[in-house]
């Protein structure tokens, strides 16, 4: 009896604890630079992976300065992800103190997460040779959401590569997380009416500016919803920037970016591109000036004092405030924002 | 004349600003030099910094808080001048330039350290050492002023007992002067002028208008009041070119004005050396020799400068960067240079299989405008690429540069196209190179009464010798199956035609 019963409680104890150890043990660990990346990785990742992000989204995701605590987060890191396109460049230094071989450039368990995408501003032969502060094109990619779903494309496929077991999960994860993206991007409702392969038909349609024609055409367009809907009130308005934030954004809702404030990244202005800015905002009638939360707004105050337009403090990171915590709210928040400045 | 004193008006108020910080900072600038602590500005510059950012810290908003902030950088500075008055030793045991510097050190560590658990970063930082002369406005430059002027009149009234002190201690001290105390007052009325100048000019420029007239003065002579009139003029003068040239060359307001600083002082570093010398033929002489070394210098900075590299070479040596925007760009730059063609033309034939999308997208488009027939094939196998875009650009430079062995392949692919757009897209570019056996799919779409029925009846109606209603698909598939055997692709009408 009493063997038996050390048999039994053996045995519950094995069924209870060895696939909880080997949950544990499997879970990959990523680690990202920017917080939007690990947002999307977490959604991705699901419960095959722990995430972590290094950088305070409050900050200027330009200059983080790499702390001891990040070393050791790399140390023991099966992914690292970082943004790319010399917006992060702090996290080679991390890369380089983690010490971790399975984390290096060229490794399975290194991502750049902005490879594939349609980057802008490339510098051509001739910024080039003035030194451009983002030699490899403007790196604030994520605020397009369509950019979003190829960055978590690039993600599953590399927690793939690594993870083949579960890659199955991955697939429905990033699968699930991109339907739900164009849900909200375009609404449920015309993603139903559209049919097959809606998302990525209405992707194309308005990466190539013919969205709003197209759906007209179809007698589709009383159907759409989402941020594109509410952008449409976005569509056409004049905007002037404090740093080159939201080339993306503004391209996806039809915001039109008039200039920026600073001529070049932490140079202050010549006085002449100021008061030319200032006599634009008059001209043009702008009413909307964006400075990102880590900038100070000094110029930005002082421009709108001078002229009709207000400053809008937006959030570039997930997480920098509590109301932007998703993704999704940070878009909508930026949205919304400038539209309520804008009346 | 008037052209030369033009000045717009929204250059006034920083030009104000900066004559405000002259007319206090040449007469501290004085007693700083005297008392050998250079740096003391910098220091106290940081300490008001460090209260600053502890403000923050401590939950107030730079921008919502202004008073509470400038409380706490006060009360700091305040805490920062006791420091300065009691470790000032007699007989210079310790320098007090050592003290000033490990202050320094020391509050500008601490201001990171608070930075990194504060919301506002290192712009801070940024901010205490570029300043924001060209955002200045009117109450800024008024308040300031009426500070300076407190302050001023404050040194004016106790002028015997600050010279005293400055100029001379043990004297001072001998006759029943508490240093101490007037130390530390001067060190408070000096913090309360850093505090403001450094937040408009920020600590480069606070420094210069500190120390450089003043230096320059001494220079022209000995007597304090000449030093005192020719600082205060010459800070004048340097303040309002630096103020035009800003606005006429476009370069930043602040440090164009240190650095014109700076060309004065050497100037007036030359007026002395003459007066004071000698022999003045000799003095003409080695005039001539350091200009001769200045120019062999900048002379010898630009023969060595970078070469311009060749486009072509860089462009070929970034083909095969690892970073994907390195690659695309590149693609861009090649395309610039078509003369070259020969050279990089396979090349970029390679690039259609780059792991980046973007990449081969850019590839394709590139061969597309050169209507370079013979990367077909390659295109061809981009048909099957797993992103939407690259697919996209592949369809349309088939179209442009196909045949019809490519028509067939187009079709071949739309057999197994999920996508309905895409596969509508297929089957119409197949079409429109002349491939009879688009139709017959192209009629199902249409009767299927899909989103995309519009597309493919419009294409039919386009390319078919046949007019008929889209609800008439009956009657066009009736006459397609008649006619199909002799019909044949006409490229010069864009047209199925009998032969």
């Amino acid at each position: 009896m009493k063997r038996s019963h050390v048999l039994i409680m053996l045995a519950i104890l094995f069924s209870a604890s060895n696939p909880h150890l080997d949950a544990q043990h499997k879970k990959l660990r990523v680690v990202t630079t920017l917080n939007y990346l690990k947002y999307i990785a977490a959604e991705i990742g699901g419960e095959d992976a722990d995430v972590l992000a290094l950088a305070n989204p409050k900050q200027d995701p330009h200059y983080v300065t790499p702390t001891p605590r990040m070393n050791q987060v790399a140390g023991s890191a099966d992914l690292f992800i970082e943004n790319g396109l010399s917006l992060d460049m702090w996290a080679k230094n991390v890369i380089d103190a983690s010490g971790n071989p399975s984390i290096q450039p060229g490794s399975k368990g290194y991502l750049v997460a902005t490879i594939n995408l349609p980057v802008k501003e490339l510098p051509t032969e001739i910024s080039r040779s003035w030194g451009d502060i983002h030699p490899q094109g403007n790196p604030h990619v994520w605020l397009d959401p369509f950019n979003v779903k190829i960055i978590a494309t690039n993600i599953a496929n590399q927690l793939i590569a690594l993870d083949e077991e579960n890659a199955s999960n991955y697939q429905k994860r990033l699968e699930s997380f991109r339907y739900r993206l164009d849900a909200t991007m375009f609404g449920e409702e015309l993603l139903k009416a559209v049919g097959p392969s809606a998302g990525d038909i209405l992707t194309r349609k308005a990466k190539n500016n013919e969205l709003l024609p197209w759906l007209k055409s179809k007698k589709l367009d009383s159907k759409l919803g989402g941020w594109m809907k509410k952008g449409q009130d976005l569509d056409g308005m004049k905007i002037i920037s404090y740093h080159k934030t939201y080339v993306y954004f503004a391209e996806r809702f039809g915001l039109k970016l008039m200039g920026e404030l600073e001529e070049k990244p932490g140079i202050p202005p010549p006085p002449k591109h100021r008061d030319a800015v200032i006599d634009q905002i008059k001209r043009e009638g702008i009413k909307v000036i964006l400075n990102d939360n880590f900038y100070s707004s000094e110029a930005a105050e002082y421009v709108a004092s001078k002229s009709s337009a207000k400053v809008v403090i937006t959030y570039l990171d997930v997480g920098a405030s509590p109301e932007v915590d998703t993704y999704d709210k940070l878009i909508s928040h930026l949205i919304e924002e400038i539209l309520q400045a804008s009346k | 004349m008037e052209q030369i004193f033009y000045l717009p008006s929204t250059m006034l108020w920083p030009l104000a600003a900066c004559l405000v910080l002259t007319g206090i900072h040449v007469y501290l600038g004085v007693h700083v030099i005297a008392r050998k602590v250079i740096f003391v500005d910098l220091a106290l510059a940081q300490i008001a910094a460090l209260g600053t950012v502890s403000g923050v810290l401590l939950g107030y908003d730079v921008g919502k808080d202004p008073t509470a902030i400038y409380l706490y950088s006060l009360a700091f500075t305040i805490f920062g001048a006791f420091i300065f008055s009691t470790t000032r030793m007699k007989g210079e045991k310790v320098p007090h330039e050592a003290i000033i510097g490990i202050v320094y050190a020391v509050t500008f560590a601490a201001t990171i350290l608070v930075l990194s658990r504060s919301a506002l970063g290192p712009q801070e930082l940024d901010h205490i050492i570029k300043g924001e002369l060209l955002w200045v406005q009117a109450p800024v430059v008024i308040k300031t002023a009426v500070i300076y002027g407190i302050v001023g009149l404050f040194h004016f009234i106790f002028r015997k007992k600050f010279m005293a002190i400055s100029f001379n201690p043990a004297k001072a001290e001998n006759e029943g002067l508490s240093v101490r105390l007037w130390d530390f007052l001067f060190y408070m009325s000096f913090g309360f002028v850093i505090t403001s100048s450094v937040a408009i000019a920020g600590v480069f420029l606070v420094f210069s208008y500190l120390v450089i007239p003043s230096v320059g003065g001494m220079l022209i002579s000995e007597k304090l009041s000449v030093r005192l009139i020719t600082g205060w003029i010459g800070g004048a003068i340097i303040s309002f070119i630096g103020v035009k040239l800003s606005w006429t060359t476009g370069l930043p307001t602040s440090p164009l004005i240190v650095v014109l600083f700076a060309l004065t002082l050497i100037l007036s570093g030359i007026i002395r050396y003459f007066r004071i010398a000698p022999d003045k033929k000799s003095a003409v002489g080695n005039m001539f020799a350091a200009l001769a070394v200045v120019a062999i210098f900048a002379g010898g900075l630009f023969f060595f400068r970078k070469a311009a590299e060749d486009p072509l070479e860089h462009a070929i040596s970034s083909l095969t960067s690892p970073i994907a925007t390195d690659r695309q760009t590149a693609i861009m730059d090649l395309r610039a240079i078509p003369e070259k063609k020969e050279k990089w033309l396979p090349l970029v034939t390679g690039r259609l299989h780059d792991q980046d999308n973007e990449v081969r997208k850019a590839a394709i488009e590139l061969l597309d405008s050169l209507k370079e027939v013979s990367a077909l094939s390659e295109i061809l196998k981009l048909l099957n690429d797993n992103s939407d875009e690259v697919k996209e650009s592949a369809i349309k430079a088939i179209r442009d540069l196909g045949d019809s062995a490519a028509s067939a392949e187009l079709f071949k692919k739309s057999e197994s196209e999920p996508d309905p757009e895409m596969r509508t897209r297929l089957l119409v570019t197949s079409l429109e190179l002349g491939n009879p056996d688009a139709v017959l799919p192209l009629i199902a779409i249409v009767n299927g009464g899909g989103i995309f029925a519009e597309d493919a009846f419009g294409a039919l109606k386009d390319h078919l010798p046949f007019d008929f209603k889209k609800e008439d698909t009956g009657k066009l598939l009736a006459w397609w199956n008649e006619h199909r055997t002799r019909m044949h692709w006409r490229p010069a009408n864009n047209m199925f035609a009998e032969q």
